[in-house]
């Protein structure tokens, strides 16, 4: 145990001697979420920076026993609701042209204007007249609430069918206009309205887009990382340090679980470390705690291993960069870091699931959404039995791998000819 | 202490090594000579447990390598001839590091650090990182490395070269001190004949994988029937001239590099005749140098080449 924490130490040692990597560290990942952050919506960079304008002139309907306004619910109940009010804040304007100006100002982002039948249309499912302006560059708030007008339109669609189908059924079982009233309120009670935002799988609930970018960084930087590591196995090849090793009583599971340890321990500060700071600068909530900490040492561990199995193979330093980009860039896309994998085309969905970034990344969004351990125990495995696999593999590798040296007096001559026997 | 039993090294259709057998007792220096890709790395690779033989044995300590590894390293200690040290650390983190592989730790550590520092004569600077040293300064580190479990054993592979005098001087009297006061049996390869000449009691000498010669320098003198060298350098000379060269009475073997010219030559001739036959041939020399019988002459002698080739 004491010889895998020299191990990991050594390397500790050698990063903190670089005085650029730690920034490197936590600065790349930290300025990539801002400008992000800044792309998705203003300073403080949620998507719940944009006012709404609401002008509704809805007259409602009268003419049942009990009158009803759907403008009215949907500017005071729906665009005002408690989920709603995280996303944005609603304005109510005094006429359509108000309404407009504001939008031209770059007072507001978005603004709705419904008009004087809308329930009459909607009741007698016709074209509703609905109007959804927004500014030039605000076409992902305006898509939000287009989102939500069709899902209460959808919603109120349901309730009336339902409403239907019931009078139809107590008027012919000889029940009373005042039980329909009362089921009719029960109805509208329970009538749903649902707020769509960016989720990443079914089981999912709905969390900010820039949650689901900063997640998505932090698990795509930490490939990155892991492959800077990668490079100080190749250097400790190259410098000759690997044959001075190997030639001490270290056993050489010390050797490749040191190396190991001191990758997961550099992914966990990193990882922390954002995530910390976008707790701090965008009040972002992550979950917990514990198991966020998990996550990231079992993630932190699954790819951790394969790269310094491959820093162990690799011959020369490029040999180690030739391979990055493309499976930083390969495993960004499939594993959902650059788009929702619900966006990727559907015989490429499933792979998400089974490569650790993807893996992590349901982790993590699951835990934003407030999971547990039992909603996030599978991927953790998978993680876990990912790493282990290629752990093992790793110590079967390095036990059977000899160092050729080059037994010359050249000693401008860095080569090593790395062979498995 | 060390004991090679035909040992052989095969990659697929190369052999490295070929059937190498030789003893080094306790405090006892011994010196591998060969020119490059002779094998002489190989061995040492292998002695290091870095390579395994593809047939053979080797004894540290007469405890077998192959079936007790660990024991065997906690006896030896390698001096590799590249530089193998972390650079951007210190010379002390350098050296805590490697001591604390082979199970040292605390102040048993801490002392052995500053004992090596003090071996070294670096105790002054032994907190600055090893990137800012001279060369002769890394190769003493490099060597110190070695010395951090107090190894009964050492093997040094061309652990002199590139450096200055001053640092030179400084690791082979280490190696004699460590042999005369602590017994280590050290192995010691070098493309240097002069260091193996005045350092080793006994070499062996390799050449494409063989071990071709082995025993004690006078013993190998007497054996070989060895040769005194002259060595001539030419301003000018036409290949007919360099051809006759061998004709000349006395004259043994020849060789040529560049514009210096390699003459064995029986123990005893005149040389002045020689030079004035080597003159006759039309050859324009500028200088010459006599030498009585050495290793370098053994070695050319048996390898057809100069060590430094």
């Amino acid at each position: 145990m004491d010889k895998i924490i020299h191990f990991t130490l050594l390397d500790f040692k050698q990063l903190m001697k670089s005085k650029t990597f730690y920034l490197k560290l936590i600065l790349f990942p930290m300025v990539l979420i801002i400008l992000l952050g800044r792309a998705l919506g203003g300073s403080d960079g949620t998507i719940s920076s944009f006012s709404l304008v609401v002008f509704n002139e809805d007259v409602g309907d009268s003419s049942n026993s009990q009158p009803i306004s759907f403008g009215k619910t949907l500017e005071n109940k729906v665009f005002q609701s408690k989920d709603a009010a995280s996303l944005f804040h609603t304005v109510t304007a005094a006429s359509y042209k108000e309404g407009i100006n504001l939008i031209q100002d770059k007072k507001a982002s978005v603004f709705v204007y419904i008009p004087k039948n809308f329930t009459k249309a909607v009741l007698q499912q016709e074209n509703n007249g609905i109007v959804i302006t927004a500014g030039r560059d605000t076409s992902f708030d305006k898509s939000i609430i287009t989102s939500i007008l069709e899902q209460f339109l959808r919603n109120t669609q349901v309730t009336l069918t339902e409403e239907k189908a019931l009078g139809t059924l107590l008027n012919t079982s000889g029940n009373t206009v005042a039980d329909m009233t009362k089921i009719q309120k029960q109805l509208n009670t329970s009538s749903p309205v649902t707020i769509p935002e960016v989720s990443t799988n079914p089981k999912a609930i709905p969390i900010s887009a820039m949650q689901y970018v900063s997640i998505a960084m932090v698990v795509l930087f930490s490939i990155s990382t892991a492959f800077t590591l990668a490079h100080k196995v190749v250097e400790e090849k190259l410098n000759y340090t690997l044959f001075r090793i190997k030639s001490t009583p270290a056993h050489q599971f010390q050797y490749v679980s040191g190396k190991l340890c001191s990758i997961l321990f550099t992914l966990v500060i990193q990882m922390s470390a954002v995530i910390l700071l976008c707790r701090l600068i965008y009040g972002m909530t992550w979950g917990n705690p514990e198991l966020i900490l998990l996550t990231t040492i079992l993630y932190a561990f699954s790819i951790g291993s394969p790269i310094l199995l491959w820093g162990l193979l690799a011959k020369d330093q490029n040999a180690v960069s030739s391979l990055a980009s493309p499976i930083l860039f390969g495993l960004g896309f499939l594993g959902g870091s650059f788009v929702s994998s619900n966006a990727l085309p559907k015989s490429l969905q499933p792979i998400q699931n089974l490569i650790p970034n993807g893996n992590a990344l349901n982790c993590y969004l699951l835990l934003c959404e407030g999971k547990g351990f039992a909603d996030i125990g599978d991927n953790l495995l998978q993680l876990f039995l990912m790493g282990t696999l290629f752990l093992i593999l790793t110590l079967f590798i390095f036990r059977g791998k000899e160092i050729i040296r080059h037994g010359n007096t050249n000693h401008d001559k860095k080569t090593i000819k790395a062979a498995i026997f | 202490m060390l004991r090679l039993k035909n040992i052989t090294k095969k990659y697929k259709d190369f052999t490295a090594v070929e059937d190498v057998s030789f003893e080094v007792g306790k405090g006892e220096i011994f010196g591998l000579l060969g020119p490059n890709g002779a094998g002489k790395s190989t061995i040492v690779s292998m002695i290091g447990t870095i390579l395994q033989p593809t047939k053979g044995e080797i004894f540290i300590d007469g405890i077998s390598l192959s079936e007790n590894p660990h024991d065997c390293k906690t006896r030896m200690g390698i001096v590799p001839q590249e530089l193998a040290l972390y650079q951007s650390l210190t010379a002390r983190d350098n050296l805590e590091f490697f001591g604390s592989l082979y199970g040292l730790y605390g102040n048993r550590l801490k002392q052995r650090v500053s004992e090596v520092l003090d071996i070294l004569k670096l105790t002054g600077k032994g907190n600055q990182e090893v990137s800012e040293y001279s060369g002769g300064m890394k190769r003493r580190v490099n060597f110190g490395i070695a010395l951090m479990n107090s190894p009964k054993l050492l093997i040094l592979d061309e652990p002199t070269v590139g450096i200055d005098p001053q640092s030179r001087s400084h690791i082979l009297d280490t190696i004699r001190r460590l042999k005369e006061e602590k017994g280590v049996a050290v192995v010691y390869t070098s493309h240097y004949m002069e260091e193996v000449e005045c350092l080793c009691e006994r070499v062996g000498i390799v050449d494409h994988g063989n071990l071709i010669a082995l025993g004690s320098k006078d013993g190998l003198k007497q054996e070989l029937d060895a040769c005194d060298t002259l060595t001539a350098s030419f301003s000018k000379a036409n290949p007919d001239a360099l051809k006759r060269l061998e004709t000349i009475r006395g004259v043994k073997r020849t060789s040529v590099e560049k514009d210096m010219i390699t003459l064995l030559v029986s123990p005893g001739s005149n040389v002045l005749d020689i030079v004035e036959d080597m003159k006759n041939t039309g050859i324009r020399l500028t200088s010459f140098q006599y030498e009585e019988i050495n290793l370098e002459s053994i070695f050319l002698q048996l390898t057809g080449k100069s060590l430094r080739n």
